[in-house]
């Protein structure tokens, strides 16, 4: 492990002054979806799900 | 009868099917004998499909019989990699934590194919969440290569890559973060396709790292890589990611010409730790290129170097982030109750549920991206990743294509490198700027030694894939 | 020790944008109230790998509607971020939200909201975020073996509004939130009064000290009892030396008591960074001038309308904006009979003090514009008066009956028949020979009369109407001397 995160400093030879992130490759904003409703068969999730109990996912205890 | 069908090029085999030269089913059946027979060698498969594939391939004839309006994969039995939902088929990711989670839901590539008369036959192999260079970590056992049984088959995606290698399937899909289309590609003599960031929908592939990763085609030759990307990619609005352009008919761009374009061989691509072998059979392709009208000069980028680290620190963290879910809560494994709190829950269940190099890169990713830390790793690699999509904007702008080698070795041996991690991300050094920079890049394969494959990779400015396609065809051609 | 005008108070509001149809980055019912659990989810918002999320272009609508109402500033370019933290009402274990650190940039910074017509409350931030998933116990939270969890709720749309702690009584933060509520109303982007849909965290510190971070107010009834409860542990910690810890505490609604719950999640680093699954925002000017272009009337606008066209006083105007719904009463009441004072008094003290003591919600009574506009008009033409008013009144508030309906039932109005008072008149007459023959000469025997009249029928008659009658038949036994 450390091992990697000694080649992972290798990063800090660059000089990154002024120079922005790049968090998304893909130029695009404002990508919106309008406000409407579509139900999903909500059945088939909570089929899949480990422990159930009258439609509540069981968990266990918090604290 | 026919069997050599299975051996043909999708593309082939969709017109055989169209043309009634063979049914579908009839196809289907052959497939899952060959399938039967070779996953006994090869394990490419994590799951199958056969009820639902033949089931599909009757409707498909029905379909021609009363000669309905046919998609353009038509009857072809296609391998899906297994970090793509596909509704009602299980979907593991290689993974334990989630051995028995069956997707609610079709991921936007599965319903492309689908609506193309496509027919998924089942789910590949591969490591586990995508992690790896080998598919030697998946939870399953690994895949092996078809050239060479002892050999690995590349990864992540290997099983789609080694599907298509030993003829199990007709087409297959692959994903790629760092390399994992392209890496079993080129280990296993196929060809595969990393899009450019954003023109295939992410939505119903489980994320490792998001801002990286992209579904493509992993098939036998570059017309059925074409055929399928044509299908799959194309704007979707169920993924903000997704570029906003209509899909394209990429088999247009199937030109066999080369001339007058322009390829630039970056030396550092050729740097140490490269194997000579792979010099060697990337530069005589790079020649052929030349001698059919092609020109190339010799570039360096300052930046490259640090693509490897900063890719890691940025696929380790968001995958930190994305691999948090697996809780057990909603879905996947669940370990007893017991009468722990949920905090002990949440670990006894990753423990369990997760490998080592998941549990490795989730450690290191959460790290990276830490108080205190986050600057100096996560912050940092996204602004180096700024500087070299730079470099790489300078030189596409007199260069159509870059050439160099997909993978810097040749296929190596199972356990050969699964001790030293660090050695297996070297591995990725080639594959990663095309990832790093959303740019799309292709591997095609350029020969064997010793039966050994070797593969080619092509890389575009964003959006050109119409420039991979022609070259990658006129090599293949000629 | 702690002095009253030391406090300092910030609050970080949630709010729900129950105006919405879908959630915020799915497309489930954003009305997810009263269902069956986990019945109102999707792979996106249940956390399903592979699901991705794509904004509700509304929401962003609303928020900057909001953002614009308290005048502050938009940002030109916004990001959303992954709040990274284990909870079971969180079904991916992050939360999709903006950076609310130093560097980050919201949907909006600055901003004010004016309480108490001159207080200023400063806002810091303005963002959006999804809603966690509701968990339920059985029991306690410490004693409970289980947790039940319900995900509808999960990814509704939430705006978080921070302060400045500019507040300095819980007077003062009851009022902001009373405040707050209304703009939301007004813009008909949140319905205030729904269950959970307004909730907000509180900070509060003495005199530069420590700051005590106070978590889960449900209302802004709530927050008011929750400060003063915390006031008055903090005092006494200081009455007997002990120092107040800087801590987080839990508000108890039942219990009525602020207490110490350090869970796990909150110790944490939230390793915040931008979400690679969305796109930047940018808002450009046209965004905001559609915006603004469409923005309803506010209560500080609809304030100073009410006191000029209605004639009402400042303070009397400032409590019927204080909720839409009142306001629209008010208007819509008017709109049927036109005596604003009188309709005005009725909302702006009866109801108001009829909600209060039973503890109800206007949307819970069955009262419309109708049931005022007619309480009004009977009293104005004379037919009952104010005591029988207030009566009718809290029986109009009770049952949803109308006034008229009451006043018959209850054979409450003034009885002005004049047949009927005819008939009481010449019994009295008869009677009282002596007395008539007095007030034939005498002005002041009349009232005797009038007296006897109003005893024989119970004092529910028309005063004005006996006196008439008395008068008519005094004249004709002048005429017929």
């Amino acid at each position: 492990m450390n091992e990697i995160l000694d080649y992972f400093k290798k990063i800090d030879e660059v000089d990154v002054e002024n120079i922005p992130p790049t968090y998304h490759v893909v130029n695009i904003v404002n990508v919106f979806r309008p406000d409407e409703v579509r139900v999903f068969d909500a059945n088939k999730i909570i089929k899949i799900t480990p422990r159930v109990k009258e439609r509540y996912v069981k968990g266990p205890k918090a604290i | 009868m026919k069997s050599y069908i299975l051996k043909l090029p999708a593309v082939e085999i969709i017109n055989r099917i169209k043309g009634q030269e063979i049914s579908a089913e009839e196809y289907m059946i052959k497939l899952f004998e060959r399938i039967e027979r070779e996953e006994r060698k090869i394990h490419a498969f994590i799951t199958l499909t056969k009820d639902s594939a033949l089931s599909q391939a009757r409707i498909i004839d029905r379909k021609i019989k009363k000669n309905e309006k046919l998609g353009r994969l038509c009857g072809i039995g296609i391998a899906v990699k297994d970090n793509i939902c596909t509704d009602g088929v299980r979907t593991t990711c290689g993974s334990r934590i989630l051995e028995n989670f069956i997707p609610p839901y079709d991921a936007t590539v599965i319903e492309r194919i689908k609506s193309e008369d496509g027919i998924v036959i089942g789910k590949t192999n591969m490591d586990e969440f995508a992690m790896g260079s080998t598919t030697e970590y998946s939870y399953f056992g690994p895949t092996f290569n078809p050239w060479d049984r002892e050999r690995v088959p590349g990864g992540s995606s290997g099983g789609s890559a080694a599907a298509i290698a030993s003829h199990e399937a007709g087409l297959a899909l692959g994903a790629d973060t760092g390399g994992s289309i392209r890496c079993p590609s080129s280990f296993c003599s196929t060809v595969g396709l990393k899009g450019t960031y954003g023109l295939v929908s992410r939505y119903g592939l489980i994320s490792y790292g998001n801002s990286l990763e992209q579904i493509g085609p992993i098939t036998k030759d570059v017309k059925d890589c074409a055929l399928l990307f044509s299908c799959i990619s194309g704007h979707d609005s169920k993924d903000s990611t997704s570029l906003p352009y209509p899909a394209k008919d990429y088999t247009k761009a199937l030109v066999d010409d080369v001339k007058g374009l322009k390829i630039g061989v970056v030396k550092e691509f050729f740097g140490e730790g490269t194997d000579e072998v792979v010099v060697k059979y990337v530069w005589n392709s790079i020649k052929k290129l030349e001698s059919l009208g092609a020109s190339y000069d010799e570039l360096s980028l300052k930046f490259l170097e640090y693509a490897l680290p900063t890719y890691y620190i940025i696929a380790m963290s968001e995958a930190s982030s994305n691999l948090a879910r697996y809780d057990g809560l909603r879905y996947g494994l669940r370990v007893p109750n017991k009468s722990y709190d949920w905090n002990t829950i949440f670990s006894k269940n990753r423990k369990l549920g997760f490998g080592l190099e998941v549990k490795r890169r989730i450690i290191l990713g959460t790290y990276a991206l830490s108080a205190g830390y986050f600057q100096a790793y996560y912050l940092k690699a996204q602004k180096i990743r700024t500087l070299i999509r730079r470099e790489f904007d300078q030189i596409f702008k007199n260069h159509d294509v870059l050439i160099c080698p997909t993978m810097p070795i040749l296929p190596f041996k199972l356990g050969e490198k699964i001790k030293d991690p660090l050695e297996m991300y070297m591995c990725d050094i080639d594959t990663v700027p095309a990832n790093l920079t959303g740019m799309p890049a292709i591997s095609i394969p350029c020969g064997f030694y010793h039966n050994l494959p070797i593969g080619l990779q092509i890389i575009a400015q964003i959006y050109r894939e119409d420039l991979l396609f022609r070259v990658a065809y006129t090599f293949e051609q000629n | 020790m702690i002095k009253e005008d030391l406090v300092k108070i910030g609050l970080e509001v949630h709010c729900q944008l129950t105006k919405l149809k879908s959630k915020l980055f799915c497309s489930c019912s954003a009305d997810y109230r009263g269902k069956e659990p986990n019945t109102n989810i999707c792979p996106v918002c249940f956390g399903i790998p592979g699901a991705l999320p794509v904004l509700n272009e509304k929401a962003l609508k609303y928020a900057l509607m909001v953002a614009l109402a308290l005048n502050a500033k938009v940002s030109e370019r916004t990001l959303f971020y992954r709040k990274n933290y284990f909870y079971p009402d969180m079904p991916k274990n992050f939360q999709i939200s903006q950076y609310d650190k130093a560097g980050g940039i919201p949907l909006a910074v600055g901003g004010r909201l004016i309480i108490n017509g001159n207080k200023i409350i400063n806002i810091r931030r303005i963002h959006l975020e999804e809603d966690t998933g509701k968990l339920s116990y059985e029991g306690t939270i410490e004693s409970s073996n289980v947790t039940y969890i319900d995900y509808n709720r999960a990814g509704i749309a939430l705006m978080e509004i921070v302060t400045e702690p500019d507040m300095n009584s819980p007077k003062e933060a009851r009022l902001f939130l009373q405040k707050l509520s209304s703009i939301l109303e007004h813009l008909g982007v949140c319905d205030p009064s729904l269950e959970g849909a307004v909730r907000c965290d509180a900070n509060i510190s003495f005199g530069g000290g420590k700051r005590v971070e106070i978590k889960n107010i449900s209302s802004f009834k709530e927050v008011e009892r929750a400060l003063r409860f915390e006031i008055t542990r903090q005092r006494s910690l200081v009455s007997k030396g002990i120092d107040v810890k800087s801590e987080t505490r839990h508000w108890d609604d039942v219990r009525r008591v602020t207490f110490s719950l350090r869970l796990k999640e909150e110790e944490g680093d939230y390793r915040y960074f931008p979400e690679p699954d969305l796109v930047p925002i940018e808002i450009s000017n046209e965004m905001i001038q559609q915006v603004l272009s469409e923005m309803p009337e506010l209560p500080e606008a609809r304030k100073k309308r009410f006191i000029n066209q209605y004639d009402l006083s400042s303070q009397t105007a400032e409590v019927l904006t204080s909720r839409k719904i009142l306001a629209d009463l008010f208007e819509e009441s008017v709109r049927f009979y036109p005596n604003p004072r009188e309709i005005s008094n009725w909302l702006a003290s009866d109801l108001l003090a009829y909600l209060s003591d039973t503890n109800k919600e206007i949307e819970s009574l069955n009262i419309t514009p109708k049931h005022f506009a007619e309480l009004a008009h009977l009293i104005d033409n004379g037919l009952i008066n104010r005591n029988i008013a207030k009566s009718i009144f809290i029986e109009m508030v009770t049952t949803g009956k109308m006034p008229s309906e009451i006043v018959e039932e209850r054979g409450l109005k003034k009885i002005s028949d004049q047949h009927y008072i005819s008939e009481i008149v010449d019994k009295v007459f008869k009677e009282n020979e002596k007395a008539v023959k007095d007030a034939l000469v005498n002005e002041k025997a009349v009232n005797y009369l009038m007296g006897c009249v109003m005893k024989n029928s119970s004092g529910r008659i028309d005063p004005n109407i006996v006196l008439q009658i008395i008068k008519q038949r005094l004249n004709q036994i002048k005429e017929g001397d």
